[in-house]
């Protein structure tokens, strides 16, 4: 970096720091969330419902969550409950939920596409701060030139945990006591697998009705459920600063 | 925090003493994701055929954060969709995406993705 901001983790030179040792670089976009909230879902099961309207003219990346019983879940609930398939579009997102059933969803809609392309900048508020990627001038109106945009929160990293299971329908869990239920993502590591793999949560397909992952308040759990076998599996969950 | 910089969102007292971590939209206490690399590509499935694999090298040597998008063509028309049909396996120096819909059609299909990889690993903050 010849020019630009850049902060490291405390105990880490920012001048040496490597890229995962860095709490912000000029140098690297970052996911900045345009809307956040909860939505209810009335699904038939088998059909495409609207469930959250967004206009951003352009296919955002988002993140969903199924409540159930206070928790919330990745694209999968208990009991065979999931969100079947998900489909944005460039003015809303589309859900199938089964069964049919009235549900509360909780999303984060980023300004960040899943396509590449132009995003026509905000202007900043009466205060507040914007910074450019390295190599583009302040003057860019393409959000995705800015790496730090103050109308736009961003995905701050809380905490990783660890959860292992190794027996049927065994329920692991890690502390996080935040009193609120923070957005998660994670991986799998599943020892069934040869090579052993590292499945994306929570959208890990063909087995993906087979995962519990879900969040409350006080913890973070996961469950492997009983067809998948005994074989371990290392649950990996990051927590971030957005409450679900 | 001791010593840092933070920066609250709109609305919120960045002097406050009762700050949640969802005030923040910088604090040098939790790191912020960060863009390694995205990209686009497409899946060509042949007649018949429902799975479409692409590998994706980031050589980071840990397992990143990423994020994987499919498109979805219904009637003509072409949305961005995840979930029921998609695989996103991590590894040290790349990340398998897979497409899978299990119903292979008559014509070949030419199936759009688009993936971010980050920074930040999976596996420790």
């Amino acid at each position: 970096m010849t020019q630009g901001i850049r902060i490291s983790k405390a105990g880490y030179g920012v001048g040496t720091a490597n890229e995962s040792d860095l709490i912000y670089s000029s140098e690297f976009n970052s996911p900045k969330v345009y809307l956040q909230g909860t939505a209810s879902v009335i699904t038939t099961g088998t059909s495409f419902v609207s469930a959250v309207t967004h206009n951003l003219d352009y296919y955002p990346s988002y993140r969903l969550y199924l409540e159930q019983d206070g928790k919330m879940y990745g694209d999968k609930g208990s009991n065979g409950t999931s969100i079947w398939n998900t489909r944005v579009g460039t003015a809303s997102i589309d859900m199938q939920i089964t069964p049919a059933g009235t549900y509360s969803i909780s999303y984060l809609i980023f300004a960040d596409p899943a396509k590449t392309t132009s995003i026509p900048l905000e202007p900043v508020g009466a205060i507040g701060i914007k910074i450019t990627n390295v190599g583009t001038p302040p003057t860019s109106v393409d959000l995705k030139d800015y790496s730090l945009h103050t109308n736009y929160p961003t995905m701050n990293i809380l905490g990783v945990g660890t959860i292992v299971t190794t027996g049927a329908d065994q329920l692991g869990s890690v502390a996080h006591n935040l009193n609120f239920r923070p957005a998660w993502t994670g991986s799998i590591e599943d020892t069934s697998f040869t090579p052993t793999k590292w499945l994306d949560l929570p959208y890990v397909v063909p087995f993906q009705v087979n995962y519990d992952v879900y969040v409350d308040d006080t913890y973070i759990y996961a469950k492997t459920l009983s067809i998948l076998g005994t074989a371990t599996r290392t649950y990996k969950v990051s927590l971030f600063n957005k409450e679900i | 925090m001791t010593q840092g910089i933070i920066i609250t969102i709109p609305g919120v007292d960045a002097g406050g003493t009762a700050l949640s971590p969802t005030d923040y939209i910088l604090n040098t206490d939790y790191p912020l994701l960060k863009v390694a690399t995205e990209g686009e590509g497409t899946f060509t499935l042949g007649v018949g055929t429902s799975v479409g694999t692409a590998t994706v090298t980031h050589n980071l040597g840990y397992r990143p954060h990423a994020w994987f998008y499919s498109d979805y063509i219904q009637s003509g028309s072409v949305t961005q969709y995840r979930t029921r049909n998609n695989e996103l396996n991590t590894g040290t120096a790349s990340v398998e995406i897979v497409f899978n819909d299990s119903t292979g059609t008559a014509s070949p299909r030419s199936i759009g993705y688009h993936y971010q990889i980050f920074y930040d690993k999976v596996e420790s903050i």
